[in-house]
């Protein structure tokens, strides 16, 4: 089915192509059509035909003037001409008739009527229809020409007659204009149209109708594109294909797919066989004339909303009423074509009447298109002028020609209500596409208020969260620089505060010290000068900070423990600071194993870090003992001597303590320096080496200083011991 | 671990009545029945949160002997708030009380904050002090009272917190002045570094100088 229905696709693009290119031509084509019907019926005589014309010109003219007086006039016509194809076509339209009906433009009885009759009336009204009509109507001509060709495939030799027909037709009808262009171009037109529509209809014939429903709404789309004239000569076929329709249901060839419409017809139809066929074409005529001004207003309808139904239109699957009718003509056809073999000639006959009345219909809507409301509303009363007049009549024609107005109003009326619907269908469907469609990443919500502040918002998130980024990631780069940070440090190993409080008691001390100074006795003072001087060199060591020349190795544990023996200090003991020492030669230790074992396991960041901790927390215990130190000498007086010599044990002990945290900064420097060797970035630890030896110089300075915040507290005690 | 303000708490009374044993269950949330008599001074941090703002206690624990008095006595200067602990089971620490705000108020800010701590409240059989006694000490001196057990840890993050909001409370009043670290209130690192750049090592030296002078 697919293949098919793609197939029906193209060939019904194709077919599209065709109708807009058949368009221009149009002028030609129809007379030429319009000359085929008239050649054939016209063989009376040219002369009634033009007083035909005139007559049904002036009907015409009326009708479309005034939409109630048309009716009137349209009846009357009708009237005049039925009474005498009724007759005809009893007799020979049979025949005539099923072949037409094959040939989808179910108008065959009136064809065939006219042909077998030559009723100079009718042919007349559709010839004069026809001219002037031909200009909206060309497409729809084609088409049904073209249907009707291909119908006719297998007699090529009417479509010749036919084809040379035309320069006839148009001589005796009143388009007197370039017979000749008309002729041939018309000629080539028709070939051409012919072709298109054969690849058209070719691909509906061979499917089963409903399956084509596709190709339909592309030819209903085309249909709509190209104006309303082709719509209009849907609804035409439309009808004439119900007209078919109930024709083939004489023949019992209609399928079980005809619809109601159809089956009223038939009923109709049934009821009345020997119906007068071109009154109801008649009928039909006036009936399409009204259902095409209303689908012009439709159409108009639709058009306004082209734009939006365009896009849409795939979407609408409900099948119009046209697209029914069509289905329901597609099946009429397939029969047409096993049956029609004798009546080739007179189906081509009637095809063109068809075609003729279509243009009557057609020209109808163009004149009365203001008054397409009034006509609608006429209907009604032209179906009871038909119910009266034929019911009198008795003819089954009249009755079918009031089923089919009812059909037509309503289908009309049923056309422009789906229309307005299906405007608002698309609308509305339309909306629910744009609400519901799934919009990722919220795109088109962002378009929408592309306009407003969302470049502001968004780039003020952005900037909100890159700032936010960099405040943690200098948050963590803090947290990470605290924590190789000698200060820091130092403050967390409770360094400072016992600095702080060693500063305090110093300088307490030192007040005391002055005024003890002014208040002792001045021999006393002279006494004590020796001591406090002596103290006082004792803390004048030199500067440990400037020269490496004593880094070699020392044994920090035994050289501590003894100058805190001879501190003579109860509650002191180097124990912690020997303790510290300990574990900073331990974790200096690893560094280095480390190193040696996996290259990168420490990384330099690391080994810096151990190396300002131990620098940190060795100054701080330093500072604390010092601190203690200077408490407890200042508690413990009595039990020392010589504070002389605790000053100089305490300025070794000093001496010790900066020896160590050189020979330590030096250790990790050159561990720094292994590691970075091995690194890929040897350079990348040049400022970490820089950094450990410039804090092993801060702590060493801390040492010094709280060493000697000691001096006014040993001077105190000095003084207060006297 | 920054910190919008540091705050320096000194810890005074009578040696044994549980001074050290406040400092370790506030600091360290544990207690030590045993304690080494405490030499001079020593020292104990943690960091609270009052009103949204980290805050660094800084809590210098003096020696409570006698014969320290001279020395805890220079550690009083620049302390923002005081603990004036007794036992409320031994009168003579609650005898003495006296005598150690006077050297608090002597040596300290006059806005230092003191609060009054009645420790070892879970030895209420052993209590030689009453409630009533202590509240009424309190309130004629101008103090917080509070009943703590530093072996139970009843009342001794009050105690210890209670005094940091007093504290808060007069820097927001604008009794403090924030920017005189004799008032024992510093500004945490953030602040200050963030005007000192990163000369950590040189702003180490200048602290200390500065303390020198």
């Amino acid at each position: 089915m697919s293949d098919t229905d793609e197939d029906a696709f193209a060939s019904a693009d194709e077919g599209d192509v065709s109708t807009s290119i058949d368009k221009p031509k149009p002028t030609l084509q129809k007379p030429d059509e319009s000359g085929d019907s008239s050649d054939k019926l016209n063989v009376q005589s040219q002369s009634d035909i033009k007083k035909n014309i005139d007559q049904s010109e002036g009907a015409i003219s009326k009708t479309s003037d005034q939409s109630q007086g048309k009716k009137s006039d349209q009846s009357q016509g009708k009237k005049s001409s039925p009474k005498s194809d009724s007759a005809v076509s009893q007799t020979k339209g049979k025949k005539g008739r099923n072949k037409k009906s094959k040939n989808k433009k179910g108008k065959g009885n009136d064809a065939i009527e006219k042909e077998t009759e030559k009723e100079e009336n009718k042919h007349v009204a559709e010839s004069e229809t026809k001219s002037p009509r031909s200009d909206n109507l060309d497409t729809n001509i084609c088409e049904n020409v073209e249907s009707v060709k291909e119908d006719i495939k297998d007699n090529e030799i009417t479509e010749s007659t036919t084809d040379s027909n035309p320069t006839d037709k148009i001589d005796d009808s009143e388009d007197k204009t370039d017979k000749i262009n008309l002729k041939d171009d018309g000629q080539e037109a028709k070939e051409n149209i012919s072709s298109d529509l054969q690849e058209l209809l070719s691909p509906q014939k061979e499917e089963i109708p409903r399956d084509t429903t596709p190709t339909r709404k592309i030819q209903r789309r085309s249909v709509k594109e190209d104006g309303g004239d082709i719509e209009h000569s849907e609804k035409e076929e439309n009808i004439l294909e119900r007209l078919s329709g109930a024709a083939t249901s004489f023949d019992t060839t209609h399928t079980d797919v005809e619809e109601n419409v159809l089956d009223k017809l038939s009923g109709a139809a049934n009821a009345k066989e020997k119906s007068g066929g071109w009154g109801w074409g008649w009928g039909g005529s006036i009936l399409s004339t009204a259902a095409t001004s209303v689908s012009t207003f439709t159409n108009q309808l639709e058009e306004g909303f082209s734009t939006v139904l365009e896009t849409v239109e795939s979407s609408l699957g409900v099948p119009d009423p046209d697209e029914i009718a069509r289905i329901q003509k597609a099946k009429n056809e397939s029969p047409v074509n096993e049956d029609s073999n004798g009546a080739v000639s007179s189906t081509s006959d009637a095809d063109e009447e068809n075609e003729e009345e279509e243009d009557v219909v057609a020209k109808q809507p163009e004149k009365a298109a203001p008054v397409e409301e009034d006509k609608a509303a006429a209907k009604p009363e032209k179906e009871k002028d038909n119910d009266d007049w034929f019911g009198s009549w008795g003819l089954s024609s009249i009755n079918k020609v009031v089923e089919k107005t009812v059909n037509t109003v309503e289908k009309t009326g049923m056309t422009l209500v789906s229309g307005s619907i299906d405007v608002l269908e698309t609308v509305g469907k339309k909306t629910y596409d744009v609400v519901t469609k799934p919009d990722p990443g919220l795109k088109k919500t962002r378009q929408m208020l592309d306009g407003g502040d969302k470049p502001n918002l968004s780039s003020m998130l952005r900037q909100a969260k890159d700032e936010n980024e960099q405040r943690s990631k200098m948050e963590e780069e803090d947290a990470e620089a605290r924590q190789a940070h000698f200060g820091t440090l130092f403050d967390e190993y409770k360094g400072l505060v016992h600095l702080e409080a060693l500063e305090m008691l110093s300088n307490q001390c030192e007040v005391k010290v002055q005024s003890l100074l002014g208040a002792l006795p001045q021999d006393k003072i002279s006494s004590l000068k020796p001591d406090l001087i002596a103290i006082k060199e004792a803390f004048e060591i030199e500067d440990l900070d400037d020269d490496d020349e004593d880094m070699d190795e020392h044994d920090f544990e035994q050289i501590l423990s003894e100058h805190f023996s001879e501190l003579h200090i109860d509650g002191v003991s180097p124990s912690k600071l020997i303790n510290v020492q300990k574990n900073i030669r331990d974790g200096l230790e690893g560094c280095a194993q480390s190193e040696e074992e996996d290259a990168v396991n420490k990384d330099c960041k690391e080994i810096h870090k151990v190396g300002i901790q131990a620098l940190a927390e060795l100054t701080a215990r330093s500072v604390e003992q010092f601190k203690k130190i200077g408490e407890l000498a200042l508690l413990h007086k009595d039990n020392v001597t010589n504070f002389t010599v605790r000053a100089k044990t305490i300025a070794n002990v000093t001496r010790a303590l900066c020896t160590e945290v050189g020979i330590l900064s030096v250790k990790f420097s050159q561990t720094l320096n292994t590691a970075a060797n091995k690194s890929d970035n040897p350079d990348s630890v040049n400022p970490l080496i820089t950094n450990i030896y410039l804090e092993a110089t801060n702590s060493s300075t801390y040492i010094q200083d709280a060493f000697q915040l000691l001096l006014p507290i040993l001077q105190q005690a000095t003084l207060e011991k006297e | 671990m920054s910190y919008a303000y540091l705050f320096k708490y000194i810890i005074i009374g009578d040696t044994g009545v549980g001074k050290s044993c406040l400092l370790l269950q506030f600091t360290d949330k544990r207690f030590q029945p045993v304690h080494d008599l405490t030499i001079g001074v020593e020292f104990g941090a943690r960091m609270i949160t009052i009103d949204g703002k980290q805050i660094k206690l800084q809590i210098w624990d003096t020696a409570g002997q006698e014969s320290f008095r001279s020395i805890t006595r220079s550690y009083y200067r620049g302390a923002a708030g005081a603990l004036l602990v007794y036992d409320i089971t031994r009168r003579d620490t609650f005898n003495h009380l006296t005598t150690w705000l006077e050297d608090a108020r002597q040596h300290s800010s006059s806005n230092m904050v003191i609060m009054l701590i009645g420790n070892k409240s879970d030895l209420e059989a052993r209590r030689d002090v009453k409630k009533e006694e202590g509240e009424a000490f309190a309130r004629e001196h101008g103090l917080i009272f509070m009943e703590t057990s530093a072996k139970t840890a009843a009342n001794v993050e009050e105690a210890f917190i209670n005094t940091a909001k007093e504290i808060y409370q007069k820097i927001q009043d604008g009794v403090f002045d924030i920017n005189n670290e004799s008032n024992g209130i510093k500004l945490g690192p953030q602040q200050s570094r963030s005007q000192g750049g990163m000369n950590q090592a040189g702003g180490g030296g200048d602290s200390q100088s500065g303390g020198c002078c």
